[in-house]
């Protein structure tokens, strides 16, 4: 998953402040527990000690028979981790005391025990002042906190990923109308939807709508634009046409008209084709079927050129997809192959590739002949902007000119090679849609 | 060989007719579509010239129309909208050939010339047949290899009947392919420049077939 994702930020945030909380929980309780368990056997420790003083610190003297009185046999087994001991404190150890004040103490026992002892100062009106301690298993206890801390954190683990799943549940959830979004802009992208289609939370919703508006308005100003450009290609052309004709002869009036005529002619076939190709770039979600276009131009030249003896040949797979709009790959495919038809002498071969060489999708088009083909030079000239190689062909002045710039538009490219069969072979490499990405 | 022209603009409408004329064809002329579609179904035409953006009815309904009733007359679109997706659509519709607007007249008559001669199944500019050689571009003809001097309407028959060689063509057909619809029509006219042609370029050239007609034979004129 990319970092720059809403569901990464939303499972780290919640992530993140889940483990702290759930963390501070657990040592929380583990104190509570363990500050309790002690108060509890240091409790005990005191019930002990008391009676230990009541039953042995007696006026004659102190009478250690009398321990097994104080109802705890662990005192009399060896090595169970429970002592008590009464010492002599006479001789100056302490220096002041009051009476009765305990100590509790963490004590090594025999064989490396923790012990924890509880140990009182007495001073008997007669007889020296004593020291009174007992000790109880402290490894004991050690372990049942362990056990407690053992628990906790296990159910603290269960709970942590009941959350996790919960929490992946609500942004998967949380997030599906954006998803769905991303969704239908793909398919907008594709050219397989106009519009974002299906229905989205009111968060989201005036996003929708207004991608849709804007898309529509995209595409109306194309579509407006294209209609004005042909009605005024229509409306111009015909007059065009018949200033052309009316100028006969060499009167030096007539050749100025026809000079400017045809000057005239070439400006409006120069700028309408710019001003549908600019119309055109950059409309999202263009996507042309290869074969179709194809089929149709060759339609019109295997009509047109009917009677001259040309075969010509085509190999397009059915499903390549141009990334573009049909327009202008019909402008680049029928310029070629009309100029192929032009000057071949028997033969055209139209082929039609998938290209992944440079790492994306490309459609790679192949246009031969068997014509003339072009010397070096004026292919490198061919190769300029605007330039015009053909102009002794009738009617085909700006035909190459606007296929490079459409080419040059689509961030593809264009190659003029020597054909096999001797003539000319246009290789033409443009963006293409992938296979994969429907 | 007689041209229906079909364009609502009338001085090029003008233009196409007096180049046409003066290429010896005969010319009809419509200015509409309704107009240009009753000519074309019931006029026996030889080529037809139409324009795609015409009043009442398009061209390309026009097109459409005549094909669905059985009408091979080859077609020449003009169209002043030059994309793809037009042509396309115009061959598709069932034109032969297009012209894009704005265009020379020259270039006009060259594509009828073509058209004719392909629907007779010609692929040269130039007809053979025996020792006469007909030159469709410079109209002219030569036996055996000399210029012979013809006529217009004698060239018109002759060009009609090497068109179709080997085909009995009527008079009425040929009356019919020779001369637009305001001619003052006298089939007894065609006898008289078939006449003319046969002392010109030999009596046995073109036959006739009593109560039927004319013919080329290719056969009989063989090497």
């Amino acid at each position: 998953m990319r970092r720059n994702s809403l569901s990464v930020r939303l499972a780290a945030i919640a992530g993140i402040g889940s483990a702290i909380a759930l963390l501070v929980a657990g040592l929380v309780f583990i104190t509570l527990f363990r500050q309790s368990v002690e108060r509890n056997f240091d409790a005990r420790l005191n019930v002990l000690l008391q009676t230990l003083v009541g039953a042995t610190i007696t006026e004659e003297g102190i009478d250690p028979a009398s321990a097994a009185l104080i109802g705890e046999p662990r005192f009399a087994l060896p090595q169970s981790g429970w002592y008590w001991q009464i010492r002599n404190t006479t001789g100056g150890e302490v220096l002041a005391d009051s009476d009765g004040a305990v100590r509790i103490a963490v004590l090594k026992g025999p064989a490396g025990r923790s012990l924890r002892g509880l140990e009182r100062r007495i001073s008997p009106p007669s007889g020296p002042s004593l020291a009174v301690l007992v000790a109880g298993d402290a490894d004991a206890m050690a372990a049942e906190i362990a056990q407690f801390r053992f628990v906790v954190f296990s159910t603290l683990a269960i709970f942590a990923t009941i959350l996790a799943v919960g929490m992946a549940g609500l942004v998967r959830f949380g997030l599906r109308p954006l998803r769905e979004v991303r969704d239908a802009l793909k398919l907008v992208e594709l050219g397989e939807k106009g519009s974002l289609e299906g229905e989205y939370p009111e968060e989201i919703t005036p996003l929708v709508n207004d991608l849709n508006t804007l898309l529509r308005s995209n595409r109306e100003i194309v579509e407006r634009s294209r209609t004005h450009v042909g009605n005024l290609a229509h409306a111009l052309k015909t007059p065009i046409a018949v200033l052309i004709n009316e100028a006969k002869g060499e009167d030096p009036l007539a050749v100025k008209m026809r000079d400017q005529a045809a000057i005239m002619r070439d400006q409006i076939h120069h700028h309408l084709d710019r001003a549908r190709m600019a119309a055109q770039t950059n409309v999202i979600g263009a996507v042309t079927p290869v074969a179709p276009v194809i089929e149709g131009i060759l339609r019109v030249m295997r009509r047109v050129h009917d009677g001259r003896g040309i075969t010509i040949e085509d190999d397009v797979p059915p499903d390549l997809r141009f990334r573009g709009e049909k327009q202008d790959l019909e402008e680049i495919v029928g310029n070629l192959v009309d100029n192929a038809c032009k000057w071949a002498k028997s033969r055209v071969v139209i082929k039609a590739r998938p290209d992944t060489a440079s790492g994306e999708s490309r459609l790679h088009l192949i246009i031969d002949d068997d014509g003339p083909g072009l010397p070096g030079e004026s292919r490198q000239r061919a190769l300029r902007r605007g330039a015009r190689l053909d102009e002794s062909k009738p009617g085909s002045g700006l035909g190459l000119s606007i296929v490079f710039e459409l080419v040059e538009l689509y961030g593809g490219t264009i190659r003029l090679e020597d054909a096999a069969a001797g003539g000319l072979s246009a290789q033409i490499f443009l963006p293409a849609v992938d296979k994969g990405d429907t | 060989m007689r041209i229906l022209v079909v364009e609502d603009d009338k001085d090029l409408n003008g233009q196409l007719a007096a180049a046409l004329k003066e290429a010896g064809y005969a010319v009809d002329c419509a200015f509409d579509g309704e107009e240009g579609h009753f000519l074309g179904d019931t006029e026996p035409y030889d080529a037809i010239i139409l324009d795609i953006g015409l009043p009442q009815m398009d061209g390309l309904s026009v097109l459409e129309q005549w094909r669905r009733d059985g009408r091979a007359v080859p077609v020449l679109l003009l169209t002043a909208r030059d994309r793809w997706s037009d042509k396309v659509q115009g061959i598709d519709a069932g034109a032969d050939d297009y012209v894009a607007k704005p265009f020379h007249v020259e270039e006009v008559l060259a594509r009828i010339r073509a058209l004719v001669r392909r629907a007779a199944g010609h692929a040269s500019n130039e007809l053979v047949c025996g020792p006469v050689r007909l030159d469709l571009r410079a109209s002219r003809v030569t036996v055996d290899g000399n210029p012979v001097k013809l006529t217009s309407h004698e060239y018109k028959v002759l060009e009609y009947l090497m068109h179709h060689v080997d085909k009995v063509v009527s008079r009425t057909e040929l009356t019919e392919h020779l001369y637009d619809q305001d001619f003052d029509r006298d089939s007894n006219t065609i006898e008289v420049f078939v006449g003319r042609l046969r002392k010109k370029i030999g009596i046995d050239f073109i036959e006739t077939i009593r109560g039927l007609g004319y013919r080329i034979d290719s056969a009989s004129h063989a090497a």
